[in-house]
């Protein structure tokens, strides 16, 4: 891989890997440290790994899947709430009543989210926010299809469950 | 346009996780769109979380320097070092001792108690008395050579007179040569007092 393909293939997809990271650790700059990590290591050892490497984008994820989950294992990371800098806020139509509702909501389903299974969390967010097939699920996270479909089916229902709880009680 | 239908369709094959990407994005689109019907206002928050979140950005621009691999280019050192063991080499044959002629010899007085001419050499037969070690000048230092004297040859009678006799031929010789030396000086100041003599004549008709 020349610069060129590496800026035209890899670098594109760092706020990808970014997010990925940043939903595994839970950690701005954790998840900043694993981009910078494993861009380095993919433009380092990518002439090693040409021939082999079929899905560049696959094969990152997994390499940030792999160094997210070791940084998060090896050090004991408080996990904040991802998205806190995200200044979208769509809430410009609702009152101000609605606002803080819909927003103290959205805050409930970051952190119901954040606080899934590990595996319920990475597929429901590499396909809700990456949208990515269910193979390179399967290709990312090392799993079979089956256990994407079921991760994936298991954690849609725990937040519609959520939701559905949450509107009983407002009434 | 949505149609309501087909969305509450599509919502219940999402939460069941059954929908392609396709139908997926035409959910959020509709979830984005700001015209969702009441019945369905309660599952917009979670759209919106998936709309943030696809947003996130990462801030701080990642570095990545462009490494060659490393390809030792021998060839020019491989060329110095050539010349350098060429010149060592030139150099220290050239400065090293003269390991032909290392030492001076001499004849003992008890075997032979005539003196030496300056000319003579007896390198073969003389024994040797005394050793000069050599120390090189070079970078490389040589060796300190050191012989131990070989025992005196013995002389006899016979030899002794051939050698009496060519020191008294050469004496001859030398005595010869500095009595021809002599006339030639003796000449030499003849011609000189012959040419002023012309010199003076010549002045004279002048």
């Amino acid at each position: 891989m020349n610069w060129t393909i590496f800026h035209e293939q890899v670098f594109p997809i760092r706020h990808k890997l970014y997010r990925f990271a940043l939903r595994i650790t839970g950690s701005v700059h954790e998840a900043e440290d694993v981009v910078q990590e494993v861009l380095e290591k993919v433009w380092k050892t990518s002439a090693d790994h040409s021939a082999t490497v079929q899905n560049w984008e696959a094969w990152c994820m997994t390499l940030t899947r792999n160094r997210s989950l070791d940084k998060t294992r090896s050090q004991s990371i408080r996990r904040t709430a991802p998205l806190e800098n995200v200044s979208e806020r769509r809430t410009d139509t609702l009152n101000p009543a609605e606002a803080a509702e819909r927003n103290d909501l959205t805050e409930n389903i970051k952190k119901m989210m954040q606080e899934l299974p590990e595996k319920q969390r990475l597929v429901m967010h590499l396909r809700d926010i990456e949208e990515l097939t269910y193979d390179e699920i399967a290709e990312t996270l090392s799993i079979t299809l089956d256990q994407v479909k079921i991760n994936l089916h298991r954690a849609r229902k725990t937040i519609r469950t959520m939701i559905l709880e949450r509107e009983r009680v407002n009434g | 346009m949505f149609q309501l239908t087909h969305i509450e369709a599509l919502l219940e094959k999402f939460w069941e996780g059954d929908t392609t990407l396709e139908e997926e994005r035409l959910l959020k689109a509709y979830f984005a769109s700001g015209q969702v019907d009441d019945s369905l206002k309660s599952y917009a928050p979670f759209f919106q979380v998936l709309r943030q979140e696809q947003a996130v950005e990462l801030q701080r621009p990642p570095v990545v320097t462009e490494v060659r691999p490393v390809t030792y280019n021998w060839k020019p050192w491989l060329a110095a070092a050539s010349v350098a063991l060429l010149l060592t080499t030139g150099w220290w044959w050239s400065s090293r001792p003269n390991v032909d002629v290392p030492y001076t010899a001499e004849v003992t007085p008890e075997t032979t108690p005539v003196t030496q001419p300056e000319a003579a050499t007896q390198p073969q037969t003389a024994q040797i008395t005394s050793e000069t070690p050599v120390q090189s000048r070079g970078f490389f230092r040589h060796k300190t050579t050191t012989r131990k004297p070989s025992p005196a040859p013995q002389i006899n009678e016979e030899e002794e007179k051939a050698m009496l006799e060519i020191k008294a031929a050469l004496a001859l010789v030398s005595s010869k040569l500095k009595k021809g030396r002599r006339e030639a000086v003796k000449g030499t100041e003849h011609l000189e007092t012959m040419d002023r003599v012309f010199k003076k004549k010549r002045d004279g008709e002048g």
